[in-house]
């Protein structure tokens, strides 16, 4: 099971909402769509889900193309959108019930799979309760038991995380988790990077409707490694430290940050590793040295610049 | 377990999930049962109120008729306005929204539509069931029976019948939300007109009265041209529905002009048998200018189609002789016109041919009139939607899709039928004048074909834009013609089909 988006083009008039993205993506995969608020992450999902239409270029799935075989894609994904379902007057069970017929799964089955996704999401307990009357973190597990209710291999989530408690958040992570072991392919989008760095194994970062950088999390994080951070407490005073560092090569700047020196240095684990034995060679003694490893919030923060359209 | 997988299983299997989550949403929610108890409050109360401050009914012979009409009104004026605006408004916003997501499940499009119509004209019964009763107890009150009861009931239900679909169709179009809700306050105004027409031709056949002539020819003549024609339309607008909410890349205008196609067949074999056993023209005259007003306004829908077909239609694109009438049955924006043109031109010369073989069928009305209506209707249609496609293509491209050129047509044809008329009068005549004195400054108004003494001159203008229109937009024709020929490659439906 391949997901793969070719030379995606989306114009909402003079507005380039995505502009010539590429990018692909396999089974068992988790991979985080980050962007600023319309950089084109919503679009992009919309036009995967078969909802809109590109204006050039396509996605296919398992080889089906959304805009040519929408019908046929449409049974290979499932769509968390970011509006959460808030009907008034249908429980929980009939929406899933709709839901499930919708897809055509039929009679003896469809009791099966809607208690199955009813207990894998928590929602057992509040079946009978009307949509309106649940939590924003209810309404998002009623949101993704209706994207499983047919089993599809790939799942798209528009912002699953947003506006839900840590507990929603982490109950949330726990799912995604089971998902992704199951072998589902899962491309999420979180304005919360730290969520997404402890569930993602692959990122896609855009910008303005471009694409800015896409790979696994690892190869993003060694692609932006020509600058470290090392944090260093000494057992004395920091100030003939901060001297002695700003001497050495690679070190860019030496600040002192209560008992802490913070170092930032342009090289690699090894240039880090030179400045721990030279420091150790002069007689320093040190209570700790740590690198401060760049995660998926760094990256975003370096790659983009924050504009939208 | 064994009920569930046994006949009624089978049975629920088959409901239409639109219609089941509606019924439950409808019985669950306080909105539907509200407005029916208030429908019944307000019939009960206006029955009660009619009949203490008539008082005594032993001379009067028509007060049931008349309390019947009072409360055929108010049922009317629920259903014609309630549950079409209740049912398009659902579906509009399911359709621009992510609230129902019926279209990312693999429901096909006209269980959508086919389910929204089930759903409405369930609440309609109900509403219908509830007021019965009181419409009934109006033939003890003299003056109505019961046939005449239960036959407007049923025309009333009819037209309910079409004002939802008609909504449904609003719902379904593609526009921006401004459009979307000029377009439905343009068809909203469609149902006061529909209310006040069907109370009127009520009230009519009540005093002509509709249940003695049950046996008759003069009741079922007129009553199965009226099922006719509702059916007709029905169905044009359910096809309609269902091609505007199928996937853009599919082969969405076939069934549509499939259904188009032989909806024009067989009501022309209808009309002209009619107006051979009648000896009369009529009919014929009738068909032949619906015929040209409807394939008039799909020049407007032709010129508005995709201009690239995408594979999954070329796939379908048949080789060999299949391939020309192909051409005028699939998607596609020059295959649109094509087929309006095809069917105008078939309509013109089948009348003509048909008249001028049989004197039954050319007796009574003016065929010649009528011909020219049709010839110049379609001229004018064909001269304006080439007028949009041209100057959307070449001076709007940057600013309107291809799929908005309908809007540029009907712009054009509102500006032409109104403002040569209009500057004349504040610039050149001054005061109101007989069209016949300035009928050339209603050339451009197609709808002025009805002045006699213009009427060739209005043709042969419509003629001459029409083939300059023609040749402005050949290189839009001769590229479509050219790309439509079958898809070379592999079938990619086969990939899948391994897989499943």
């Amino acid at each position: 099971m391949k997901i793969e988006v070719s030379h995606l083009k989306k114009y909402f008039g003079a507005t380039r909402a995505v502009d010539d993205i590429s990018f692909t993506f396999a089974a068992g995969q988790v991979v985080g769509f980050v962007g600023p608020n319309g950089a084109g992450k919503t679009t992009t999902m919309r036009v995967l889900s078969t909802l809109d239409e590109p204006t050039e270029g396509d996605a296919t799935i398992d080889g089906v193309s959304v805009v040519e075989e929408p019908e046929q894609a449409r049974k290979l994904v499932g769509y968390v959108p970011d509006a959460l379902p808030g009907h008034r007057d249908i429980s929980v069970h009939d929406y899933l019930d709709f839901f499930a017929r919708a897809y055509g799964i039929k009679k003896p089955k469809r009791s099966l799979v809607i208690g199955g996704v009813e207990e894998f999401t928590n929602l057992t307990g509040i079946r009978e309760k009307t949509l309106h009357a649940l939590s924003k973190g209810m309404k998002q597990r009623v949101s993704l038991a209706r994207a499983l209710l047919h089993d599809p291999p790939v799942l798209i989530m528009d912002e699953p995380a947003a506006g839900l408690d840590p507990r929603a958040r982490v109950e949330l992570r726990e799912l995604l988790r089971v998902l992704a072991g199951q072998g589902k392919a899962i491309l999420i989008s979180s304005h919360i990077l730290t969520e997404l760095a402890e569930i993602c194994n692959a990122a896609v970062i855009i910008e303005q409707g471009k694409l800015l950088m896409a790979g696994a999390i690892n190869e993003l994080i060694s692609t932006d490694a020509t600058r470290r951070t090392v944090i260093i407490r000494p057992l004395g005073s920091p100030e003939g430290l901060v001297r002695d560092l700003l001497e050495m090569p690679h070190v860019e700047s030496a600040n002192p940050a209560g008992g802490e020196v913070v170092v930032e240095v342009s090289g690699s684990d090894e240039v880090c590793s030179d400045i721990l034995i030279a420091l150790i060679q002069r007689g320093y003694r040190l209570a700790e040295f740590k690198q401060h490893r760049a995660g998926l919030e760094d990256i975003f923060m370096n790659v983009t610049r924050g504009e939208v359209q | 377990m064994k009920a569930e997988g046994g006949v009624i299983g089978r049975l629920d299997d088959w409901l239409n999930p639109i219609v089941v989550k509606e019924l439950r949403q409808a019985v669950q929610g306080k909105f539907v049962s509200a407005a029916l108890i208030l429908l019944l409050v307000v019939q009960l109360a206006a029955l009660g109120i009619y009949i203490v401050s008539n008082g005594d009914f032993a001379d009067r012979f028509d007060a049931g008729r008349t309390a019947f009409m009072f409360l055929l009104g108010i049922l009317l004026a629920v259903c014609l306005i309630f549950v079409p605006a209740y049912t398009a408004i659902r579906l509009a916003l399911e359709r621009d929204t992510n609230v129902d997501l019926l279209f990312v499940t693999t429901i096909k499009p006209s269980a959508i539509v086919w389910g929204k119509m089930f759903a409405a004209l369930t609440i309609t019964v109900m509403a219908f069931s509830a007021c019965l009763p009181f419409m009934v107890f109006t033939y003890w009150l003299r003056g109505i029976d019961l046939p005449s009861i239960f036959i407007l009931m049923a025309i009333a239900f009819l037209m309910v019948t079409i004002a939802v679909q008609l909504a449904t169709f609003v719902a379904c179009i593609q526009a921006g939300r401004v459009l979307k809700i000029l377009l439905s306050l343009l068809v909203f105004l469609f149902f006061p007109q529909a209310f006040v027409g069907l109370l009127s031709w009520s009230y009519f056949a009540l005093s002509h009265g509709v249940g003695s002539r049950l046996t008759t020819w003069d009741f079922w003549g007129p009553a199965s041209t009226v099922l006719l024609i509702s059916s007709a339309v029905i169905g044009l607008l359910f096809s309609l529905s269902v091609a505007m909410i199928k996937p853009a890349s599919s082969n969405r205008a076939f069934p549509v002009r499939l259904f188009a196609s032989s909806l024009w067949l067989v009501s022309g074999i209808a009309s002209a048998a009619i107006g051979y056993f009648q000896r009369d023209s009529t009919p014929l005259s009738v068909w032949s200018i619906l015929s040209v007003l409807v394939f008039g306004a799909a020049f407007f829908v032709g010129v508005s189609e995709r201009e690239q077909l995408g594979p999954r239609v070329t796939r379908k694109i048949p080789d060999g002789a299949l391939r020309l009438p192909a051409f005028f049955l699939f998607s596609g924006g020059a295959n649109g016109v094509a087929w309006c043109a095809l069917m105008c031109l078939m309509t013109f010369v089948v009348v003509q041919l048909l008249t001028s073989k049989s004197t039954t069928l050319s007796a009574g009305g003016s065929m010649s009139s009528s011909q020219a209506w049709t010839a110049g209707l379609a001229l004018y249609a064909f001269a304006y939607s080439m007028a949009a496609l041209f100057i959307r293509r070449r001076m709007l491209s940057r600013w309107i899709r291809p799929r908005l050129t309908w809007v540029v047509g009907f712009l054009l044809l509102a500006a032409g039928s109104l403002l040569p008329i209009l500057l004349g009068y504040l610039i050149v005549f001054g005061n109101f004048r007989k069209a016949e004195d300035i009928g050339g400054w209603l050339v451009t108004n197609p709808f002025a074909l009805g002045i006699d003494s213009y009427r060739t001159v209005y043709i042969t203008f419509a003629g001459a834009c029409s083939i300059i229109g023609a040749l402005i937009n050949a290189d839009w024709f001769i590229e479509q013609i050219k790309a439509f020929r079958p898809h070379v490659g592999e079938p990619a439906t086969i990939s899948l089909e391994l897989n499943r």
